[in-house]
């Protein structure tokens, strides 16, 4: 068994830490903090996902999310539409930050995670592999979709005395959308993505 | 048992990539900066939190959001609005909004500033609970951002022209900014640092 000194990320202890068995992770004895984990799922299996994840966009941003009967007049309620109601009502920074953690981040992250893993399968270094990284990095906590997701079900509660309100074929994309994100974001091996994309001789 | 550090051993980790290695100027596999902790990390997360608490007042006491019904504008403030919602039977939502847009930017406002300040002091409290404390912030900073997402949906559902507008009022620019800059906060603070006193 292979061991290597590996240093905490949060606490900075140096940890001798040994080759793991396929689902089990090693931990830092000070903080806790999980130092590597012993597998990922396969790099084929998470493409598959995330070009699902793509085309079920298509039917969340077209389809409607939410339908509401109130005072006779129906409405139907889209991701873009809440916001640019908000820019245009002269709040524009909110109407944009709505925008990019609710959809636009979301989206933008699943394709740049298609796009690598779609670089990794040839196995070259890739200057725009690790431009992309560097962005999916710089973007993927501000991917809000279970938020988003939880504010549905906040909004419908909140209407449900002066309206009646339905949910729409968008709204079943959108859940299965959530999962799809949080499961990519958390199985994608980033370490794996940089080794491929700007290889180095051995660790120190 | 000695705790080695690797700062002890000179080793770093690149804040970009994650790669291991001996502190020299660039990370020989991504090129970027490397640095023992991350740079200028305590006074880049006091900025950060300080414009959030200042931001957080106008966030509390403007009206975040504005409904005209049948002719009649009323604004409601962040706590007005759980109040109402509270009062109308609904408090399982009422304390989800509440800790989504009350207690949770306070929470990571005044719980970074006592882990700033522990350090600057050099206070005596445990190092894993303030790296818990830490860790809980990070991890349930954007959850504040809940409130903008179900005005943005109401406000695409109740638009019926003359008869009912629901849309965010002048509180809401001032609270978006307190989730970005708090979130961006916790984000800047090197958790190491915590542990570098011991």
């Amino acid at each position: 068994m292979a061991c290597q000194r590996m240093i905490c990320r949060e606490c900075d202890l140096a940890v001798n830490a040994c080759d793991l068995e396929a689902h089990h992770d090693a931990f830092c004895p000070r903080c806790n903090h999980r130092l590597k984990r012993g597998s990922y799922v396969s790099l084929q299996g998470l493409l598959a996902l995330s070009v699902t994840g793509l085309l079920l966009l298509i039917p969340t941003l077209t389809e409607p999310l939410l339908s509401i009967r109130m005072l006779g007049q129906y409405t139907e309620a889209s991701i873009v539409t809440g916001s640019v109601l908000i820019m245009e009502a002269g709040f524009p920074l909110v109407g944009l930050v709505v925008l990019a953690c609710s959809i636009m981040i979301p989206g933008l992250v699943l394709f740049l995670v298609t796009v690598m893993l779609l670089l990794v399968q040839r196995g070259l270094p890739s200057a725009l592999g690790c431009q992309l990284l560097k962005v999916y990095q710089w973007l993927h906590t501000w991917s809000l979709l279970e938020v988003y997701l939880i504010s549905f079900f906040v909004t419908v509660f909140k209407m449900r005395d002066f309206a009646v309100i339905s949910p729409g074929l968008g709204l079943v994309s959108l859940v299965i959308l959530v999962v799809l994100e949080l499961y990519i974001t958390s199985e994608l091996d980033r370490e794996r993505l940089w080794r491929s994309f700007a290889p180095v001789g051995g660790r120190v | 048992m000695t705790e080695v550090t690797g700062k002890a051993l000179n080793l770093t980790l690149c804040r970009t990539c994650g790669f291991q290695c001996e502190l020299q100027a660039r990370c020989p596999r991504c090129h970027a900066r490397l640095h023992l902790r991350f740079r200028h990390s305590i006074q880049r997360t006091w900025a950060l939190l300080l414009a959030a608490l200042i931001l957080y007042v106008p966030a509390n006491v403007y009206p975040i959001t504005v409904l005209t019904y049948l002719g009649q504008t009323s604004g409601d403030t962040i706590m007005s609005g759980v109040i109402a919602l509270a009062k109308s039977g609904m408090l399982p939502i009422a304390l989800l909004v509440f800790a989504a847009s009350i207690f949770i930017p306070f929470l990571k406002i005044t719980g970074m500033m006592l882990i700033l300040l522990s350090i600057h002091f050099r206070w005596k409290l445990s190092a894993n609970n303030r790296l818990l404390l830490h860790r809980f912030i990070s991890s349930i900073g954007h959850w504040s951002i809940l409130d903008l997402f179900v005005i943005s949906i109401m406000a695409a559902l109740m638009n019926l022209g003359n008869l009912a507008t629901f849309i965010a009022g002048p509180a809401s620019t001032a609270f978006a900014a307190v989730v970005v800059l708090s979130v961006w906060a916790a984000e800047s603070f090197d958790p190491r640092l915590i542990w570098d006193l011991k």
